[in-house]
């Protein structure tokens, strides 16, 4: 029975853990392509790049500079 | 979950204070380029790597306020993400400015633009150092 218990709590955890992934989804996608171009020579940055580093980061900057709605009580 | 979250979160600090392949340290660590000058001046591929720390850090600054809304943090989390809004609202106007300047090769503004670039995100790591974590 104490087992069963376990199982499921592993199981639920490993649910949170499934729904936070796909909240976070996107800004994690970023972060990680980010990390990856940290690594690019200097030689190798073009226009484009530096347009992309542009709107990736505005758009991110946009999305966590939106006013907060607070829960009651918060 | 949690020790997720302290990845993304502590990925983003890590990579903001990182050491670039070309072994320079970055501009949030204190390295040789934490001061942009004369003798060290913003280029775009500076700029280029400024930005994706930040958007690193962004990243994982939403991650954080994606489960502040979600109530999986303790509701102290909207005033630090308030706190933090203060300094991520500056920095916007300070990156427009900045790519511009270095396009043109202005570099006496974007050398000043690059260090107020610096120390907003310096005072804006001190306040994620006291935000609240994951329950």
């Amino acid at each position: 029975m104490m087992e069963i218990a376990a199982i499921l709590a592993l199981v639920m955890k490993g649910i949170s853990i499934i729904e936070g992934l796909s909240q976070a989804g996107q800004p994690i996608a970023s972060a990680i392509n980010a990390i990856k171009n940290l690594n690019k020579p200097a030689s190798g940055i073009t226009q484009a790049d530096l347009d992309q580093a542009e709107q990736v980061l505005d758009a991110l900057m946009d999305q966590f500079n939106l006013p907060l709605v607070r829960p009651e009580g918060a | 979950m949690k020790r997720l979250l302290a990845i993304i979160l502590l990925g983003s600090l890590v990579s903001g204070c990182g050491i670039f392949s070309d072994g320079q340290k970055s501009v949030l660590q204190g390295g040789t380029s934490i001061t942009a000058s004369v003798e060290n001046p913003v280029t775009p591929a500076i700029l280029y790597r400024l930005e994706q720390v930040a958007i690193t850090a962004t990243s994982g600054l939403l991650v954080y306020r994606q489960q502040c809304e979600a109530g999986r943090i303790d509701k102290s989390c909207f005033d630090a993400i308030a706190s933090i809004q203060r300094y991520t609202r500056q920095l916007k106007p300070v990156f427009v400015d900045l790519r511009r300047y270095v396009r043109a090769n202005d570099q006496i503004n974007a050398i000043s633009l690059f260090n107020k670039a610096r120390d907003i995100v310096s005072q804006l790591s001190a306040e994620v150092a006291i935000a609240p974590t994951v329950k």
